[in-house]
C-alpha cells in the first residue's frame, strides 16, 4: 500500500512526516531512498544480496582484519578528542599531554586506549600478514590485496613513528633523533633525506609540525584509500552469523583496550631535553628488529667506515622489496601450507628471525 | 620473462654497487683533505730539521713540543731557548741570545720571561702571576731563598717539552690528574724525608668524598667542581691554610656553611681558642661525607669529642640531629610510595617528584644552619619538610584511591562486556539451530 502511495505522489511533491516516517520502514527506505533519491538501480541490489549469500567459511584472517579496521576506527575517535587539547609545539606538547591525562575527565582512558591501540593495531597486522602467508591468502587474483597489505603494514608503523614523537617526551625525543639519523647511511643524499624528515639539522618544532601533520591528515588519509583498495578485491561480504562473531570480536578487542588502558596507563617520561641524552635510547618494540639489524651491521666495519650503516640499511630495503614481491616470486599455484615447505619454513624463520632480533634489541 | 626478471636484477646490482662505490670514493676523499691540510700547518724550522736527524731524545722533544700548547700555538724553539734558527750556520753562536737548557733554578724565571709578561700573554687571557705567587709558596721560598733545587718547579707540574694547557685532560696539571702529580714527590717517603712532611696525603684524599667525586665515584656529582690539591693549598703560592684561613679556605666552595659559621658560637670559640676549625669536625684530606651521626659519640670528629655527653651544647646537637632524620626519613618514606606509584600502575607522578625535591631542598638548607648551632633555625626548615610529606601523603592517598575507583570501572564495564559477549553467543548458537533446521 504506501509504495503505491508513493509511486502516485509527483517527482517534486513535499514529502511531509508521513512520507518522512515511510523512510524508515524496509520497503520505504529501498523504494524512496534507495531507488529514488540515491540512485542505486534494483540490478546493484540484487548483486549486493547474492553477495551476501554464504559461498564458504569466512576464514579467521578476515576477522583479525575488520578487527583492525575496528582498531583503526578508535584510534580516529580517541585521536580526535586528543587533538582537542593537544597542542603540537614543543612549548605547549608535553604539557599538554599532562593536562589530558591528569585533568581533562576520563582524558586518561582515551590516551590510554589510544596509547595501547597503536600497539595492538601493530600486532594485528602483524598477525594478519603471518596468516595470509600462511594460508597463501595473497595468491592470484589477489595480489592487489597483498600489496595494499603490505603498504597498510608499513602506514601502520608510520602511525606508530610519527605518533612516538607527539608527546615530546626524553624517550620519544631521542628514538625520533635516531631513526631521523638512519638516512644518513647513503651517500649524498642522505643528508637531504635527513633534512627532509626533521625539517632541519636536528629534531625540533618543525619536526614536531610536520609528524602532526602526518599524524592526523596524510597518514589517515592514505590509510583509508589503501584499506578501500584491500578490500575491494575481496568479494565475501559478512553474514549475520558472521556479523556477530565480529561483534564478539570487536568486543573483546575493545576489552582489552580498556584493560590495558587502566591497568597500564599509557606513560608521561620526563619532558624532551635536547642537551641530556638517555643512557640507552630504544625505539617502541615494532622498530626494535630494525634497530638490531643497524647494530648488527656494526661488525662489518672490516669492509670500510662506509659500511655498517649502509649494508644495515640495503638489508632492510631488500627485505621490504621481498616483501612487496612475494605474489610474485612465489609461483606455486597451491594454497594449502603442506604443499608450500619452502615458502612455509621461509615463514617461520622470517618470523623466528624478527622475533629473536627485538628480544636482542630489548636486552642488548 | 626470465629475461624481464635478468635485467632487473643487473640493475638492482649496478644501483648497489654504485651506491657503495660512490661511500668509499666520498670517505677517501675526505682522508686526502684531511692529509692536505696537515701538510700546509707544517713550517720550515732549523732546530726541528737537525733534531729529528740526532734522533732518540733529542727526537722526541720536538714531537712532544710539536703536540704541546706552545707547538699549536706557534711558540718556537727561541722563544725558550733563544739562538737563531733561520740559518743551518748560526743558531748556538754568541750574540744570538742562545740559552740552552736552564738549570733547576733557573727555571721559574725561564718561564715567567713570557708568562709574566702582561702585554704578551693578554693575547692568550691568561693570568701572569704565577712567579710572584710561587715566591710566596714553601716551594718557591726553598728555591730562591736556600736554594734547593729538589723543591718542585714549573716543570714538574706542567712537563718540559710536552707542556699542556691545564684543561686538557692529558695534562700532567690537569683538575683530575694534579692530585697524582704532586703526589709524585709528596707520597715518596725517601724525598719528604729532608722535610719532615708526611706521605700519606693522596691516600687520604682518595679516600675522601672530594677524592671519590673526583674519580666519578659518586652519581650525580660532578668531578669538575670538588677540590683537588690546588683548590685548597693555591696552585702556585702552595703552602698549607693557616688556622685562621682554614674556613675562610673551606668557605670558598662552602659559601652557605661558612655564612652560618660566622654565626654560631664555634666562630667565637675559633677566634678566642684557635678552635674549632672545619678540619676539627670533617678532617681534612679524608673528608668524609658529612652524616648526622657526627652528632653523637665521643670518637675523634664527633661532638663527644670535645663537649661532655650531658652537656647542653650535646643535647643540642642531639635533638638537631633527630629533627633532620626524622624530616629524612618521612621524605625517603614517601618517596618509595610515590615511586610505587610510578612504577606499578604507571601513573603520573612528576607533580609529587617535584614536592618531594622542594621537601629535600629544606634539608639541604637545614644542613648548613647546624653550622649556627641556632636550632630554631634548622627546626624551621625540618618542620617545612614534615608538612610537605604530610601532602605527599594525603596526594599519594586520593591517587591510589583513584586508581582502585578506575579497576572498579573497569571490572563493571567487563561484566557489561562479559554479558554482551555472552548474549551474542547465544544469538549465533540460536542461528546455527536455525540453518540445521533449514
Amino acid at each position: 500500500m504506501a509504495t503505491t502511495a508513493s509511486n502516485k505522489r509527483k517527482p517534486n511533491e513535499p514529502l511531509g512526516l508521513k512520507g518522512l516516517l515511510h523512510w524508515f520502514t524496509p520497503t520505504g527506505f529501498r523504494e524512496d531512498v534507495l531507488k529514488k533519491r540515491l540512485n542505486i538501480s534494483e540490478n546493484l541490489l540484487q548483486k549486493f544480496k547474492q553477495n551476501l549469500q554464504p559461498k564458504k567459511k569466512i576464514r579467521l584472517s578476515a576477522y583479525i582484519g575488520w578487527t583492525i579496521v575496528f582498531v583503526f576506527l578508535m584510534e580516529c575517535f580517541t585521536g580526535m578528542f586528543l587533538m582537542m587539547y593537544y597542542h603540537p609545539t614543543v612549548a605547549e606538547a608535553f604539557a599538554n599531554v599532562r593536562y589530558i591525562t591528569n585533568i581533562i575527565p576520563y582524558g586518561w582512558l582515551i590516551r590510554g586506549i589510544h596509547f595501547w591501540g597503536s600497539h595492538i593495531m601493530i600486532t594485528l597486522v602483524l598477525l594478519h600478514l603471518f596468516h595470509t602467508f600462511f594460508k597463501g591468502a595473497y595468491k592470484a587474483p589477489r595480489e592487489m590485496a597483498w600489496l595494499s597489505g603490505v603498504i597498510l603494514l608499513f602506514l601502520s608503523l608510520a602511525f606508530g613513528l610519527t605518533g612516538y614523537l607527539l608527546p615530546w617526551n626524553q624517550i620519544s625525543f631521542w628514538a625520533v633523533t635516531v631513526v631521523t639519523e638512519v638516512p644518513m647511511a647513503f651517500p649524498y643524499i642522505g643528508h637531504y633525506l635527513k633534512l627532509i624528515a626533521r625539517g632541519g639539522e636536528n629534531v625540533s618544532q618543525v619536526t614536531l609540525t610536520r609528524f602532526f601533520a602526518m599524524h592526523v591528515m596524510a597518514l589517515p588519509a592514505l590509510t583509508t584509500f589503501f584499506l578501500v583498495l584491500h578490500f575491494l578485491p575481496i568479494k565475501k561480504y559478512l553474514i549475520p552469523k558472521d556479523l556477530i562473531t565480529y561483534a564478539i570480536a570487536i568486543l573483546f578487542c575493545f576489552g582489552c583496550l580498556i584493560s590495558l588502558a587502566t591497568l597500564s596507563p599509557a606513560p608521561i617520561h620526563d619532558k624532551a631535553d635536547p642537551f641530556h641524552t638517555p643512557d640507552k635510547v630504544k625505539a617502541e618494540w615494532y622498530f626494535l628488529a630494525c634497530q638490531e639489524i643497524l647494530a648488527l651491521a656494526e661488525h662489518l666495519d672490516f669492509l670500510g667506515s662506509w659500511a655498517p650503516k649502509l649494508l644495515g640499511v640495503i638489508i632492510q630495503i631488500v627485505i621490504i622489496i621481498l616483501l612487496f614481491l612475494i605474489p610474485f616470486i612465489d609461483r606455486n599455484s597451491a594454497r594449502n601450507p603442506k604443499k608450500r615447505p619452502i615458502a612455509i619454513t621461509f615463514l617461520s624463520l622470517s618470523y623466528v628471525a624478527f622475533i629473536l632480533l627485538t628480544l636482542m634489541a630489548k636486552f642488548r | 620473462m626470465k629475461r624481464y626478471w635478468k635485467k632487473t636484477i643487473i640493475v638492482i646490482a649496478i644501483f648497489l654497487s654504485a651506491l657503495v662505490l660512490l661511500q668509499i670514493t666520498g670517505a677517501e676523499a675526505t682522508k686526502e683533505t684531511s692529509k692536505k691540510k696537515r701538510k700546509r700547518k707544517k713550517g720550515k724550522v732549523t732546530c726541528i730539521i737537525c733534531h729529528n736527524q740526532l734522533g732518540k731524545e733529542k727526537a722526541a722533544w720536538v714531537k712532544q713540543w710539536q703536540e704541546s700548547v706552545h707547538g699549536k700555538n706557534d711558540v718556537t724553539c727561541p722563544a725558550c731557548h733563544g739562538g737563531d734558527p733561520s740559518s743551518f750556520n748560526k743558531p748556538k753562536i754568541e750574540g744570538t741570545g742562545y740559552i740552552g737548557k736552564p738549570s733547576r733554578l733557573e727555571v721559574p724565571e725561564f718561564c715567567a720571561r713570557c708568562h709574566s709578561n702582561t702585554n704578551w700573554m693578554r693575547q692568550y687571557n691568561k693570568r701572569t702571576d704565577q712567579l710572584s705567587q710561587y715566591k710566596t709558596s714553601k716551594h718557591g721560598k726553598g728555591l730562591f731563598q736556600k736554594k734547593d733545587a729538589q723543591v718542585a718547579i714549573c716543570i714538574d707540574c706542567h712537563g718540559k717539552h710536552d707542556i699542556s694547557g691545564i684543561s686538557d685532560p692529558s695534562s700532567l696539571a690537569h683538575h683530575k690528574s694534579i692530585a697524582e702529580t704532586c703526589a709524585g714527590c709528596h707520597a715518596d717517603e725517601d724525598y719528604m724525608l729532608p722535610y719532615g712532611l708526611v706521605t700519606n696525603q693522596l691516600a687520604a684524599y682518595n679516600n675522601s668524598y672530594h677524592g671519590m667525586i673526583i674519580k666519578g665515584k659518586v652519581d650525580g656529582k660532578n668531578p669538575s667542581l670538588v677540590p683537588s690539591c690546588p683548590d685548597c693549598h693555591s696552585p702556585h703560592g702552595a703552602k698549607p691554610p693557616e688556622v685562621a684561613e682554614v674556613h675562610n679556605v673551606c668557605g670558598n666552595c662552602h659559601m652557605q656553611t661558612e655564612k652560618y659559621f660566622h654565626q654560631g658560637e664555634h666562630k667565637t670559640a675559633l677566634d678566642e681558642q684557635n678552635q674549632p676549625r672545619c678540619i676539627d669536625c670533617h678532617d681534612y684530606h679524608e673528608i668524609r661525607y658529612p652524616t648526622s651521626e657526627l652528632f653523637v659519640g665521643e670518637s675523634i670528629y664527633h661532638c663527644g669529642f670535645c663537649h661532655l655527653m650531658n652537656s647542653k651544647p650535646y643535647l643540642k646537637g642531639i635533638r638537631i640531629k633527630e629533627a633532620i632524620e626524622n624530616a629524612e626519613r618521612e621524605i625517603v618514606k614517601v618517596e618509595k610510595m610515590v615511586l610505587s606509584l610510578q612504577e606499578a600502575p604507571g601513573l603520573d607522578v612528576m607533580d609529587l617528584k617535584e614536592t618531594i625535591q622542594k621537601a629535600r631542598r629544606n634539608i639541604l638548607e637545614a644542613i648548613p644552619k647546624t653550622h649556627s648551632l641556632i636550632e630554631e633555625d634548622v627546626t624551621k626548615h625540618t618542620d617545612r619538610a614534615l608538612v610537605l610529606t604530610g601532602e605527599l601523603q594525603q596526594k599519594v592517598d586520593n591517587m591510589k584511591k583513584e586508581f582502585v575507583t578506575r579497576k572498579k570501572g573497569l571490572f563493571a564495564a567487563l561484566m557489561v562486556i562479559g554479558f554482551l559477549i555472552c548474549f551474542l553467543l547465544y544469538k549465533r548458537w540460536l542461528l546455527e539451530l536455525k540453518e540445521e533446521e533449514m
